[in-house]
């Protein structure tokens, strides 16, 4: 596998830099994706998303941001069927899952979230889970500010109404 | 306690979960595990390929069945619209279809690109006109996947396409009740498609909102079209049982498709795909390989599965027309009968046949959560009759 991986591309300086933002924000996306795809989909669209990004790295003037609208746009249409068979040949034939261990009532709420209109939920998992700030979020999502807010607040309605707390 | 509060909570316990795995399995965080695991899946792939390869090879000589060898079907070939009642589509939480909005493809291509031998001829569901241009909402199976298609006319010419495809071969499993919409732009005029497809549970759909075309109450597909300038508006798609209960409703936009783009992967349930289906749903899925018992039908070798500890047998053809046309062989009760069928092999255990999409599968075990995950994801079983006997071909899955 070593000399495959050196075959394919000699390691740069860009490389190292890529090596650094993924070990920064590896855990980060995955917990984007779990919150708006569920753990079982998470890792792999987190890594579809580093592999994305690692594709155009050269031409990214803000990495961090694209790798987020990648997981925000992939966890909505999550291709499930892509990463479930690759998960699938993985634990068939490569079985190197990684072990998260999510407490239930944690679990619970973000199947809650998940369970949201797209949008809000997306603005729900950015704004809280990535503590982006609603400027932010919307550059994400490529919509206005004033859209974010009307997503978040009606979010948070069904969510209080969910879980019976206060808005 | 506050939703503001609760939010914050959780959040951080969902990142400390991630930033602290359980450690018996730590992830390789590197690029490298990127190429790992790409060249494990192609290694995956290339392995089942083989013995898929072996039984698509064992069909080609075989003469006969309708959409053998048939090439590409024009691209506006049309059904007329059907009398019957739209088909029961049911969906699931866990179902969702992939749309084309993909970033990592360029979205200038020459058009949706369905022309395919694998296409089959589409349904027209709705036609909705706005000026001189025509939009058509259309379904069409696409190597076992169901279709949507959202298609604009100017003057009855096809100026664009775009639309989306469900994941599973079983047409009977999937829906959608609202998709993302699709944008066309036609002469400087950006219009934007709104479509779904409706569950069966759902008698009606009602659209609300400032759309200039819009089926306001119909029962299936519906389709509404909005002329725009600058953000999407917001319409309300709110769906209805029978007795009028409120079901479901949703409000949009979400980010518009842009014309042009691939088409995604296509769905296709073969082997591959149905034992990620399985594992997906929490069955134990092992072993996969060739198997020396033959094949009843008119193929090479199967493969075998090991799902839940019990033997699964695989058979997969080429096309969709293929496997129908064996699958009508089969009878309620296990057998096979007609012109496709070779052998009725004296299975050992109740010959459970599934078929959909590009498969047919036989289970003969009596597991019930097997099968209930097999009638799941592949829809009842064609044998139900069918009743246990002591034959002489049997499946393992001891070594």
């Amino acid at each position: 596998m070593k000399s495959i991986q050196a075959a394919t591309r000699n390691s740069t300086a860009q490389d190292v830099d890529f090596d650094a933002f993924y070990e920064r924000l590896f855990p980060r996306a995955v917990a984007l994706a779990h919150a708006l795809a569920g753990s079982r989909l998470a890792e792999d669209i987190a890594q579809d998303a580093f592999w994305v990004t690692y594709q155009r790295w050269d031409e990214l003037e803000s990495p961090e941001r694209w790798l987020m609208r990648v997981i925000t746009n992939r966890s909505r249409s999550a291709l499930r069927r892509s990463y479930a068979e690759a998960r699938a040949l993985k634990r068939l034939f490569a079985d190197r899952a990684t072990t998260v261990v999510v407490p239930e009532p944690v679990a619970d709420f973000w199947t809650a979230v998940k369970r949201l209109p797209h949008r809000q939920a997306q603005v729900i998992a950015l704004l809280f889970v990535e503590e982006l700030s609603t400027q932010e979020a919307a550059g994400v999502l490529e919509c206005s500010e004033a859209t974010v807010r009307v997503h978040l607040h009606r979010a948070k309605q069904r969510l209080a109404e969910r879980f019976q707390a206060e808005v | 306690m506050k939703i503001d509060v609760l939010l914050h909570e959780r959040a951080e316990e969902l990142r400390r979960a991630y930033r602290n795995p359980a450690p018996q399995s730590p992830p390789v965080r590197t690029r490298g595990f990127h190429i790992g695991v790409a060249v494990a899946a192609a290694l995956a792939v290339v392995l089942l390929a083989v013995p898929i390869a072996a039984f698509r090879s064992g069909a080609d000589g075989v003469p006969g069945p309708p959409g053998s060898g048939t090439p590409g079907l024009p691209l506006e070939t049309t059904v007329p619209p059907s009398t019957e009642p739209d088909p029961v589509v049911p969906i699931s939480d866990s179902e969702v279809a992939p749309e084309p909005h993909d970033l990592n493809v360029p979205l200038s291509g020459e058009g949706f690109d369905i022309e395919d031998a694998a296409a089959t001829p589409a349904r027209i569901l709705r036609t909705r006109s706005f000026g001189t241009t025509t939009f058509r909402l259309s379904e069409r199976s696409r190597e076992g996947a169901r279709c949507l298609e959202v298609t604009a006319l100017v003057n009855d010419v096809v100026h664009s396409r775009g639309g989306t495809c469900g994941l599973r071969g079983n047409p009977s499993s999937i829906a959608w009740d609202i998709e993302s919409p699709i944008r066309f732009t036609i002469d400087d005029t950006d219009l934007v498609a709104f479509f779904g497809r409706a569950g069966s549970d759902v008698a009606t759909v009602r659209v609300s909102g400032p759309v200039n075309v819009a089926d306001t109450q119909v029962s299936g597909a519906w389709l509404a079209v909005a002329k725009v300038s600058g953000e999407l508006p917001e319409i309300v798609v709110t769906s209805y049982a029978s007795d009028d209960t409120k079901l479901f409703s949703e409000a949009v936009p979400m980010e518009p498709i842009h014309t042009g783009g691939p088409l995604p992967s296509a769905t296709v349930l073969d082997a591959v795909g149905l034992l990620a289906e399985l594992q997906i749903a929490g069955a134990t899925v092992d072993q996969p390989s060739t198997t020396s018992t033959g094949s009843p039908f008119s193929l090479g070798e199967p493969v075998q599965a090991c799902v839940n500890g019990d033997p699964l047998l695989m058979f997969e053809f080429h096309e969709e027309a293929r496997r129908k046309w064996e699958s009508a062989d089969i009878t309620r009760d296990g057998r096979l009968t007609g012109p496709g069928q070779i052998v009725t092999p004296d299975w050992e255990g109740t010959p459970r046949f599934f078929a959909a999409g590009r498969l047919i599968v036989l289970y003969l075990n009596e597991d019930p959560t097997t099968i209930a995950l097999l009638t799941d994801i592949l829809g009842p079983t064609r044998s139900p009759d069918a009743v246990g006997n002591s034959g002489t071909v049997y499946l393992s899955c001891e070594n």
